[in-house]
Parts: C-alpha cells; structure tokens; sequence
C-alpha cells in the first residue's frame, strides 16, 4: 500500500492529493482485493494498468493545474526560463557567443552523426540484407571463373544463392535520345536470388536464357530515367555498344545488387572454364537462413584447398572468405567517419569547457543578484535551479542552431566526401541524428551547467551585502576555472597537433618524385563499341583522330593509354611467363599507348627504342617495359630482346625499349609496367574497351575540351567522351581523402584554437578586473606598469602552460591513432610538436596580455578615491 | 456554478468517462469504487477505470458543478469514514440529458446511411 501511496505522492500535485489521495488509496486497495483472488497474472495486470494509470494522470493534472493557475514547480521553471531568454535578449553578446560555440559543436557531431547513421547504421533495402555477403579469394582478390563454378556447387549447404559479376561497366546507349553512358554489369542468374526481391515488372533472367537472344534486366531508376516508366518496357530492345539487348525484367526501386543500370547474363567460354589462371570476378552470396559468415568461408576456403590440391596454386591464393555485405560497403569509411565523429566530439568538448567557464564568469560578476534574491527569500536550490534552467535553455537554443547548421552541412559533406560513400542518397538529418542533437544539448547542460549552479549555492549572503564591492571568487572556483583552460589548452593542442601532422605528411605525400609530368594535360575516356568497331576501324579511327589532334593549334602532342597513372582504376594485370632460355612467373601492370604516350607525359625513354609507325599488326610484336620491370626481371644481361608470352593463346612480344619509372600514384612504389603498341593491342589479344585520350594543351587545359569533343564527334557523333577531367584534378582526386581530413582537422584545429583563446582572454581579463584595485596601488607606490602587466599576464600563462605540457603527452599517447593516415613522418614528429606549442603558446600568450595590459593602465588616483 | 443553457453547452460533447459517472450516479449515490464497479457491470469489463482517471475526472466533475459530495455516510460499521459519496446534481442532470439528445441525434443520423443493423 505504502507503494502506491508513494507513487501517487510523485506524480499528482499536493493540491489534489489532499484532496483525493487517500480516496485513490482505498479505492486501489479495493481493486487489488479483487485483483488477488484471481491470481498472481491479475495483481501484475493491475499494477503495469495502475502504473500508467498514475503517470498518465498525474502529468495532465500538473499540467491542468499549471494552466489554471500555476503549479509551483513548473511555473518556477517556465518562469526562469523566461528570465534567461530575457536575460539573453539584455545581453546578446554573451548570449549569440554561446550558442554559436554549442551550435558548432553540436552542429559538428550532428552532421558526421548523420552520415554515420546513413552509412553504417541504417538497414540496406535488400530483404534480410544480413545475409547478403560478398565473397572474394583472401584479401579482395578476384576469382577464376573454374574456381567459381566449383565454388558455387560446392557450397550449395551454405549458401541459398552464390554469382559471380564481372565490374561493372559503362557502356554506350544509343537510339534513346543522345548518346549516353549506362553501367551495365554481367552476371550469373543466381545474382536475382541475392537480392532476394523479384522484378516488379517481367522476370530475371536463369541459365535457360540463349546468350544469343540478348535479355537483360534493367533497374528501377533506369526503367524511370531511360525507359519513361514504360509499363510496356519488357520486350524492348535497348542498344548498348551497338549491340541490340531485350529488356526482360525490371528490378524494384532500390534493388540493385551490384549497384548498376543493367544487368545482363554472364557466360563462361568453354576456354574461360578450361585454365584457371586468368582473375576478374567477384561474387555475391546468400546465406541459408542459419548458416553464418565463418561457416561459408570455411566451406569456400574448404572447397578451394580442393583445388589447389588437383591443379596447384596459381593465384598464390589458399582462402576465400565471406564478409557480411554491410560490413563490406562500410568498410572504407568507417575508419573516416569514425575519426571525423572524434573530432567533432572533441571540439564540443573545448566549447563546453569555454562555456563553462563564461558561466561562471557571470555566475561570480552576478553575486550581487544573487545576494539581493537570497536575502529576500530565495533558497540556495532556488538560485542553482535558475542558473541551471539558463544553462538548458542555451543548451537547447545551440542545440537547434546545430540542427540548423547541420542541415546545411550534410547535403555538402556527404557529396564531398572523399571515399564514395555507399548508399548516399539515404543520407539526411532525421529523427536519430535530432535526438544524438538532443543527447548532445543534454549532455551539454550538465557539463557546463553543474558547476556554476553549485557555485551559487555556496554564497555567502551577508558578506556579499555587507562588502557591496565586487566578491572575489572562491579558491575552488578559481581552480575550477583555470583547469578549465587548461582542459581546453590541452584539447586544443592535441588537435594542432593532430593537423599539423596531417598537413606535413600531405606535403611530403605530393612532392613525391611521380616520374612524369603532368601539366595541362587533359585526359578524356573513350569506348570504341566492339560490334561497330572491327579491328581495322578501330585502328583507323586511332590514326585519323591523332592525324587531326597533332595539326590542331593548340595541341601540343596527344596519346592514348588503355590506363593512366592516377586514373583511378588500375591497369589489367597479367601472370605471364617470360621465357628467355627459362620460364619465370612475372606479375605487371599492362598499358596500351600510342607511340606519342611517353612524349605527351615527358616520360625518358632510357634504353632502346620508342614504338613507332613501324610497328603494325604485321610487323612482329613489341614491347616497352619500366626500369623496374627491367632490373626485376632482366638481371644483369639487360632487358632488351626479352621475350615474353601469356599463356598458350597469344604469340611472343619482344622488349624492344626500357621508359623511366612512373608512380601509379603518390603513395606506391613504382611497379613493374609492360607497354604494349595500341596498333598491335588487337593481335596481342589485348583489345582495351576503352581508352584514355590525352591532350597535351598549348593554353590552358580547359581550352582542349571543345576542341577534343569536336574532332571526336566529327568521326563518329555516336562516341560520347567519359571522364573527362586534367591529369591534376586526378592527381588531385587520388589524395582526397587525405586532403579531406586534413582540411577537417585543421578546421577543427582552428575552432578550437580561437575557443582556446577566448577562454584564456576570459579568465585573464577577469583575473585582470579582481586585481585591478590592487594594480593601481601597486602603481600608486611605485610599481612600473611592465611590472604589473607581468604580474597579471603570469595568472593567465600558468594554465596555458600547464595545459600545453598535458596536451602535448596526450597528442603523444593519441598520436598512433593518426599514424595510419601519416607519410613518411612520424606521429612523434619532434618539429610538429614544437611549432604547434609554440603556436598555441603565442596565441595565449596574446590572450592573457591584451586584458593584463588594459588593467595595468588604471589611473592610481581613481582607484585609490573609490576606496 | 451557474446552469444557464450556454454552461451546458459548454460541457458537451461529454468524455466517455465523464458520461459514465454521471450514469452511475443517476440512481444513487455511490463512492468511488462503487462508481469503477458499477461502470464495469454495465459495460460487461470493456470499460476499467483506474484509480487516476477516476478522481481527476471527479475532480473536474465536482469543479463543473455537475456532481457534489453527499454529507450522508451510510452506517458507519459497515464503510470506512475516509470514503466519500458523490451525487449527481441538477445541473449534473441536465448536461446528462443534453448529452444523451446529442447521442440520439448522432444515431438517428447513423441510422440513415444504415449503419446501425435494426431487428425487425
């Protein structure tokens, strides 16, 4: 009874339960008498209804009561609510400070939440998407079509659906309006049972489908964009490369799995299946309901050790692994996001600290306030409660200023991000990141609301009243809000440090030697359809777009390169054996160029010859390889006049000329490269799909593009040009992550700082004001004004100096955090240490001697009238 | 606590619960678990009132003028002296009947899409 009693007593008011309580009590006891001779079920029933019963109630008769005429509680709080709005509005300065400072911290973390929650933490639309994995040989590699077909009988127990994919492509569309670019992926028909979701419209292709009937099956956005939401679309005939595809199914809106426009069936050639040394497929699985991601990969890691066994190892792989889909598309951006949420917090953390000390600033500037309340009635919890309610309402007030702020940040940085981030389009702000906001704002209120609150409820009334002059601050309080400079010192330096160590390894990074130059280059990707473009034609279309570039005007020389350094997407790579008296296994980068490739990038050739109009489809075949190529491979004895073969299919090459090395990008080692004659690609058995023009500009490099697309289109309109970019902006690209969170940190590196400097001006200026009755009776008996400046400025450097050595071992012990991100540079690197302390060092110095020098100019004599 | 027509119609429509109690009360007064146990035969258990709901909406009741307290304790031996009864009051009544004119009227109008299965 004594319980109900005791929840009645915390939820209604006392008003009405005076009036009703005991009433509410016997009538309850009444209720459980009934309730206990039906049963233990009943008595629980009774209470979970009486429970609700009592909160429900009791919150609408506060609520009641507060309307008609003033709960005490919740008047009390709405009116010091009004008091600090009014306060804030006497007072913006301090007021728009604040909250700026919470709407940066909270906007910060709000917006990285936002993409986190998008990215990692909201469920992908494929049904039970946890059992989608993406299955690999170890470490990502790729697998061999045998090795897969042998992989998927032989995991049938594990898995209810395993494909193989090829990656997917862009490929031209013709005859629906221009000329366009989709991505078209191969795969096999198990890839539908996946994505676990049937067509919306028609049906997924099966291996009953002839290869030569041509279906495909496209996706939603692609039946909407392209197709017009044509509800008569199964059965039409899309052309793609020049090649006329039957459209047999539609996927639902956000099924897409490999993550393309269309899908076709990929085939495996009976010589495809008949050696397993050539790699390019990935694979999606599904689970059976129950089987995990450690049993598949152990069944697939089982079935392949089968393999090795009868045929022995080629790939040098022994393991294939399943990871959990979700995982895998997350993979890259965690560590990002995750590093980025860190920082965010941080820096709520130094505003925090900063507001804090604002706080208690004006908690101690308003003794008197609180002196004259006390002293006419007001208790001490009275007085807590109102600075606390004023530190929830700015909490609250820079809670939604960082919603704002985040709203406007989220679209940018998830397009800005450096790591494609997957899923994109499910990035916003919504209810969880509103209430990590709201987590925020609360956790805020108690960091910085506490300790002045407590601060005033330990006033001394009388002493105040009695002294009339300004009191000064207690001893502890005094502690308080120098630590609390010194937390922000450290904070502050710890990020310095943090970007300091970012922007030093950025510029070792991009000063790295690449081996070959890439100034006003303009780089331009073209696809030659294989059914409208037989051998001869390609060639042809290669000499006459060459012909027209190189007597264009402002066309220094053009190329081009099945890849390029920096482009992205590397080169095909081949294990081929090189057979000069013996036989050795050599792994390589392949590139075809045009004979210009190594003029147009400045790239030396060192030893023998360069490709050459000589070079034909009938001449014998020729090769270019790197000087890391040769020294690996050609020993002693030279490169030159190696001769090299792949496989059993193709005929010998021979190296002909040795180019200096190039970086595929900054942060490689140069690897072996072979060259092949674009004019004999084709017979080598190495036609690229496409290729990678480059434009070598007289002007600016934007100047190429009008000029490229026009020769370009003037040979064949149906051509569209991809890509299209200059080599720096790819050189550019290929550091954006890096260049991303080096931006980031030093944006948060400077917040910090400026919140630094502004709490270390707060204290000293405030210090600076208690003393300053003191520093004109210093001057008055003689005391120079440098003297007294350095007294004063002393009590504002202590905390910075304290702070700095504390931040300077916490970026020691965090500094492993950064070190995968770092280049060529330590995480202890001594020089980074010591300019970001000296920085923060000048910074706080200047904090603490604006305010010490304005106190040290007092006039004596005023301040010896006042006493 | 005046019981001008406008008061009335203030009041109306009335909350399920509140129309309840004052159907309780018509016959009789009663306590408030009296009140709970008769709503509850009536509405064969579909309608429980707990404790809470209860004695806000008496309060509100008794703040409307629609019910008062009795002074009458119904012998002493039998009940506990911390009960109190309630009564309907005039103005209780008639805000009753102005509720239940409403009801009709609203069924009546139901009557006529043939929602309402009449036996005949």
């Amino acid at each position: 009874m004594s319980l109900y009693r005791l929840l009645v007593r915390l939820c209604f008011p006392a008003a009405f339960r005076r009036r009703f309580g005991e009433e509410m009590a016997e009538t309850f006891a009444d209720r459980r008498r009934w309730a206990r001779r039906h049963g233990a079920m009943a008595v629980v029933g009774l209470w979970w209804r009486t429970v609700r019963d009592l909160l429900r109630q009791g919150w609408n008769e506060r609520r009641a009561v507060q309307r008609a005429k003033g709960d005490p509680l919740m008047r009390g709080i709405l009116q010091d609510a009004r008091f600090a709005l009014r306060l804030f509005i006497r007072q913006p300065a301090f007021a728009i400070a604040a909250v700026l400072t919470l709407a940066l911290g909270i906007g910060a973390n709000v917006a990285i939440f936002s993409v986190i929650d998008g990215v990692m933490l909201r469920k992908p639309r494929l049904p039970d998407a946890d059992q989608v994995v993406s299955v690999s040989a170890s470490d990502h590699q790729p697998l061999n079509p045998a090795n897969f077909v042998d992989l998927r009988q032989g995991t049938t127990d594990v898995f209810a659906a395993l494909a193989a994919y090829e990656y997917p492509r862009q490929t031209t569309l013709t005859g629906l309006g221009a000329a366009r670019f989709v991505t078209v992926v191969a795969a096999t028909p198990e890839i539908f049972g996946v994505m676990g979701a049937p067509p919306v419209l028609g049906r997924p292709f099966t291996h009953d489908d002839a290869p030569d009937e041509r279906p495909a099956v496209v996706s939603y956005a692609f039946w909407h964009g392209v197709l017009g939401a044509d509800p008569h679309a199964v059965g039409r005939q899309i052309v793609l490369d020049g090649e006329a595809w039957t459209v047999v199914g539609v996927m639902p809106d956000g099924i897409a799995l490999p993550d393309a426009d269309v899908w076709r069936p990929l085939v495996f050639t009976p010589e495809q299946l008949g050696h397993r040394n050539s790699f390019f497929l990935s694979a999606y699985g599904r689970l059976r309901p129950g089987a995990t991601v450690e049993q598949a990969t152990a069944a697939l890691t089982g079935v392949l050790a089968r393999i090795v066994r009868t045929v022995g190892n080629i790939s040098g792989h022994d393991r294939a692994e399943a990871v959990r889909w979700q995982d895998d598309r997350a993979r890259g951006v965690r560590d990002q996001l995750l590093f980025a949420q860190g920082l965010a917090v941080l820096v709520l953390l130094v505003g925090c600290a900063n507001l804090t000390n604002l706080l208690l600033a004006r908690a101690t500037e308003r003794y008197l306030e609180f002196s004259v309340r006390a002293a006419i009635g007001a208790g001490r919890g009275r007085l807590a409660r109102q600075l606390l309610t004023e530190s929830v309402v700015l909490a609250l007030l820079g809670g939604l200023a960082g919603v704002v702020l985040a709203y406007w940040i989220v679209p940018p940085l998830a397009a800005a991000y450096p790591v494609p981030l997957p899923n994109v389009q499910a990035i916003a702000v919504n209810v969880p990141a509103l209430a990590a906001a709201l987590a925020c704002a609360c956790a805020t209120t108690v960091l910085v609301g506490v300790a002045p609150a407590l601060v005033a409820s330990r006033l001394h009334v009388m002493t105040t009243l009695r002294g009339g002059s300004r009191p000064t601050a207690s001893p502890a309080t005094r502690l308080l809000r120098s630590g609390l400079v010194t937390a922000e010192v450290g904070l502050a330096l710890m990020l310095l440090v943090g970007a300091g160590l970012l922007v030093r390894s950025f510029v070792r990074l991009t000063s790295q030697p690449i081996g070959f130059s890439p100034d006003r280059i303009l780089t331009a990707e073209v696809t030659l359809p294989p059914a409208s473009y037989p051998p001869a034609r390609a060639r042809q279309f290669y000499q006459d777009l060459f012909d027209r570039l190189d007597v264009a005007p402002d066309v220094v020389r053009a190329a081009a390169a099945s890849s390029l350094p920096f482009a992205g997407r590397d080169a095909g790579f081949g294990t081929m054996s090189v057979v000069n008296g013996r036989r050795v296994s050599v792994g390589f980068t392949l590139r075809i160029v045009s004979p210009d490739y190594f003029a147009t990038l400045g790239i030396p050739i060192t030893d023998g010859r360069n490709f050459g109009a000589t070079d034909t489809p009938d001449t014998d075949r020729v090769a270019v390889v790197n000087q890391t190529f040769a020294h690996r491979y050609g020993g002693t004895r030279g490169i030159l006049g190696f001769r090299v073969r792949e496989s059993d299919t193709f005929g010998w090459i021979t190296v002909v000329g040795v180019a200096a090395d190039t970086r595929a990008l900054y942060r490689s080692r140069p690897r072996p490269e072979l060259y092949l004659p674009v004019a004999q690609a084709e017979a080598s058995g190495m036609r690229p799909r496409s290729m990678i023009l480059l434009l070598h500009t007289r002007g600016n490099v934007e100047s190429g593009l009008p000029l490229l697309q026009s020769v370009v289109t003037s040979l064949d309109p149906d051509l569209p040009l991809a890509h299209v970019a200059s080599l720096t902006t790819l050189m550019g690209e290929s550091v954006a992550s890096q260049r991303f969170n080096m931006k980031l940190l030093a944006a948060f590196a400077a917040t910090a700082l400026i919140l630094a400097a502004l709490g270390i001006y707060g204290v000293t200026s405030y210090v600076a004001g208690l003393r300053s009755r003191e520093a004109g009776i210093r001057l008055a008996l003689g005391a120079r004004p440098g003297q007294v400046k350095a007294l004063l400025a002393r009590q504002g450097l202590r905390p910075i100096v304290v702070g700095s050595a504390a931040g300077l071992a916490g970026a020691w012990l965090l500094a492993g955090l950064l070190k995968s991100q770092l280049f060529q540079i330590t995480a202890h690197d001594p020089w980074t240490l010591a300019s970001a302390t000296v920085a923060l060092l000048a910074v706080g110095a200047a904090a603490s001697w604006i305010p010490a020098r304005r106190a040290s100019r007092v006039d004596p004599a005023a301040v010896l009238r006042t006493e | 606590m005046t019981n001008r027509a406008a008061d009335v119609d203030r009041l109306l429509p009335l909350k399920p619960v509140v129309f309840q109690i004052l159907l309780s009360l018509a016959d009789g007064e009663r306590h408030g678990y009296g009140i709970t146990q008769d709503i509850a035969g009536r509405t064969s258990a579909r309608m429980n009132i707990e404790p809470g709901n209860l004695y806000r909406s008496l309060r509100t009741m008794l703040d409307d003028g629609l019910i008062e307290e009795s002074e009458r304790r119904p012998a002493p031996d039998l009940d506990d002296a911390r009960r109190r009864y309630y009564r309907i009051t005039a103005f209780g009544r008639r805000v009753a009947a102005a509720e239940t004119a409403r009801l009709e009227a609203l069924l009546a109008d139901a009557k006529g899409k043939r929602w309402v299965r009449t036996r005949s």
